[in-house]
């Protein structure tokens, strides 16, 4: 579905089986996300539609804004700006039209295999990693209440502080009382035998569904220890629409300007003084883009442009001008500065996924990890990953060598870019160690649904396809070498002369130039000749014919 | 009258268990697609979880029989605080609402308890529930063996009922006469 141009009023759009009509949604205007899919669910006397809504911050075109439906939400690179732009409230959705197999058979035993081995990894959890590497699914924030692992070792504040004596008796039990109070179920995805998400009812706000780490990432960024502020704001924002990575980031770096005198007392006139209820009085500011709150919704990054008085100083945890994880580290690793430079989405959980973090202490345990890694592509990720020592001569930064690293970037962006295509959510594939689906399996379930004739070397250079149009989009937007680089301070110990030369590497082995640009040649052979030629109309790929 | 032993087949439906994943849902339209596992449709299954994530109701229904008209009261239960329809339990294929019904002709469906060939060990929705909100159970009982009535007597027994059995007889000569 493709949206061009705007609507003059403020819309949604109703899809029943073949029939799409766009109605008026003036009614609907400032009401929540989450409010919003109920509304239409009534006004329509469809309960089993379901639909996709933003909030206030979409309608006001914040930079955070998201999409959100049911427990979900598309939340990154503020894509419900660009919904709130169009003036598209919401899209509902019903049909009740058959999904057609084209090899039944064949299919539901695939099925099946995925289901068992499913069920053998929930059984068998991934040993010698640290927890939240180790199950399948979403990162299972709504299950434990134990959260020794985030709280120790992701920043607080603005990205800034780490807090590593944090975690103790009276907090893990003061948390986990709040987690069983407020979460009414733990929840699935339509036809997923993970349970990532759950139901939150806070007393005196109206319940709303989430997964995942939001319930941490407002009282981190806030300097609030108490849980229950973490799931009643992010209550708030599901319902205004935001993006709770970045916005408590924003938030969170609009406290610090005020503590270094570059925002003053009037820019914060009528905000509460204490940490829980300065953090609503600015988001309700940012969502309306009232006062200060109108720079803060354009990110940090355009924040900091907007305010000057050395603003930019502060707004230092961004990529491509966006907000990512509050995570700070010791020693470069090669792998990672490969994936926060180049990742097309910008956001490191969307590109790493199968190659483990770390190496393993000992050859062991490696071993172990190895014995049953039917997922690698090709046999030399074992070898890679055996060879790989936490100190010495094969330790990072050096080792992977860069050509490793690139191999090692190249198999995990490829199963993102295939989940991607596919519509599989990546806590089952790509974002997971060892998961149902991969290169092996998937040419087979793709080729029983649908009929297509795929093997590993067509769906590859499927990825190739995708990676290549996705890069000539961004290239096409101004996108090049000196915008490919990790949020500043993420590694206190870096290497620059091996920073270049990973990143040359990369270029290379995509077939793009040293900028980061498609080569003629590698479009071509990708069957993308035409983008090769947009490329050079507008100038950006030098005409090599003369 | 006799006893008999029969088999009753039943699903114990364990609503905090469920997680509103809608395997069964799809299993089960996918199972009796024909050809077997040809589509799936959710549209299509006999098992229906009816769902309301902000009330946290999660309740799976099966589909019963199909019924004419609809009730002329619509009852509300409330448990545990949750409050629900007494539709939301109704087994009924019914035009009051869209569910339990093939979603291009409208004809009703009922659950088979998957009884096909060769014999499943257990209802493919069973099968697919990893929650163990669905679990089979079949036990035996000691029923009074029915001796069947064809419909005429089945018929005519109501009129019985409502007339008197001379009056019955009586209508039958005069018919006959007039033969």
């Amino acid at each position: 579905m493709i949206f061009r141009g705007k609507s003059p009023d403020l819309v949604y759009l109703w899809i029943n089986n073949d029939k799409v009509e766009i109605r008026d949604a003036s009614h609907l205007r400032g009401k929540g996300a989450v409010e919003t899919a109920e509304l239409i669910r009534q006004e329509l006397k469809e309960p089993n539609a379901q639909a996709a809504a933003i909030g206030l911050a979409g309608e006001n075109r914040v930079y955070m804004a998201s999409i959100e439906h049911s427990r979900s939400s598309a939340s990154r690179l503020g894509i419900g700006a660009v919904m709130g732009d169009k003036g598209i409230k919401a899209i509902a959705v019903r049909g009740t039209k058959d999904i057609n197999l084209a090899r039944p058979d064949e299919f539901v035993q695939l099925c099946n295999e995925v289901l068992e081995y499913i069920k053998f990894r929930n059984e068998h959890p991934v040993a010698n990693v640290m927890t939240i590497l180790q199950g399948l699914g979403s990162p299972q924030e709504m299950l434990h209440a134990d959260e020794k692992w985030h709280t120790e070792n992701f920043m607080w504040g603005n990205a800034r502080v780490r807090r590593k004596d944090f975690w103790n008796k009276e907090i893990e039990e003061k948390w986990k009382e709040t987690q069983l109070r407020v979460r009414k179920r733990l929840i699935s995805c339509y036809n997923c035998p993970m349970k990532c998400a759950a139901i939150i009812s806070v007393p005196g706000i109206s319940t709303y569904m989430m997964k995942c780490f939001s319930k941490l990432t407002f009282a981190m960024a806030a300097f609030v220890e108490d849980l229950d502020f973490g799931f009643r704001i992010a209550q708030r924002a599901t319902e205004y629409g935001v993006d709770a990575f970045s916005t408590p980031q924003v938030m969170a770096f609009a406290v610090e300007l005020k503590e270094a005198g570059i925002l003053t007392d009037e820019d914060f006139a009528g905000c509460p003084s204490d940490n829980e209820g300065r953090f609503y009085w600015l988001l309700d500011r940012i969502v309306r883009r009232e006062g200060i709150g109108d720079a803060l919704a354009n990110g940090t990054y355009w924040a900091a442009k907007q305010i000057g008085k050395g603003a930019e100083e502060y707004a230092h945890n961004n990529i491509r001008k966006h907000e990512q994880l509050p995570l700070k580290l010791g020693m470069l690793n090669p792998i990672y500065f490969l994936m926060y430079c180049t990742g097309e989405k910008a956001n490191i959980t969307q590109i790493e996924g199968q190659f483990p973090q770390s190496p393993f202490m000992t050859i062991e345990e490696g071993e172990e990890f190895v014995r049953d890694w039917i997922q690698v592509p090709d046999e030399k990720f074992k070898r890679y990953l055996l060879d790989w020592e936490p100190r010495g001569e094969r330790s990072m930064p050096f080792y992977p060598t860069v050509d490793m690293c690139v191999d090692i970037v190249d198999w995990q962006e490829m199963m993102h870019y295939i989940d991607d295509a596919l519509g599989v959510c990546a806590g089952l594939s790509s974002f997971p160690l060892k998961p149902p689906y991969h290169i092996h399996n998937y040419p087979r379930i793709i080729s029983a649904a649908t009929g297509i004739a795929m093997d590993e070397e067509g769906l590859k250079q499927i990825y190739r396809r995708n990676r290549n149009l996705l890069r000539a989009v961004n290239v096409r937007r101004g996108l090049r070498r000196a915008d490919e680089k990790p949020p500043e301070d993420h590694w206190k110990k870096r290497f620059p002369e091996l920073e270049e030369k990973l990143l040359d590497a990369y270029y290379k082995f995509k077939g793009w130039d040293n900028q980061g640009i498609p080569t003629r040649e590698s479009l071509q052979e990708l069957d993308l000749g035409y983008i090769a030629e947009d490329l050079e109309q507008r100038g950006i790929m030098k005409n090599e014919r003369g | 009258m006799s006893e008999v032993k029969k088999i009753v087949k039943t699903i114990k439906i364990d609503l905090d268990k469920c997680n509103g994943c809608r395997a069964c849902e799809l299993i089960c339209s996918a199972f009796h697609a024909k050809p077997k596992y040809s589509s799936n449709n959710p549209a299509r299954s006999r098992i229906q979880v009816i769902h309301d994530p902000l009330r946290d109701i999660y309740l799976p229904v099966y589909a019963g029989e199909y019924a004419q008209a609809e009730c002329m009261g619509r009852d509300k239960y409330v448990i545990d605080g949750k409050e629900y329809d007494e539709c939301d339990f109704c087994r009924a294929s019914c035009p009051s609402r869209d569910v339990f019904k093939e979603p291009d002709s409208g004809l009703p469906l009922k659950c088979d308890m998957c009884e096909d060939d060769p014999p499943q060990e257990k209802p493919l929705c069973v099968q697919w529930c990893l929650n163990e909100a669905l679990t089979y159970e079949e036990r035996e009982e000691e029923v009074e063996e029915e001796v069947k009535l064809e419909d005429i007597e089945i018929g005519l027994e109501a009129m019985v009922d409502k007339y008197g059995l001379q009056k019955i007889i009586d209508a039958v000569a005069r018919m006959s006469m007039k033969g």
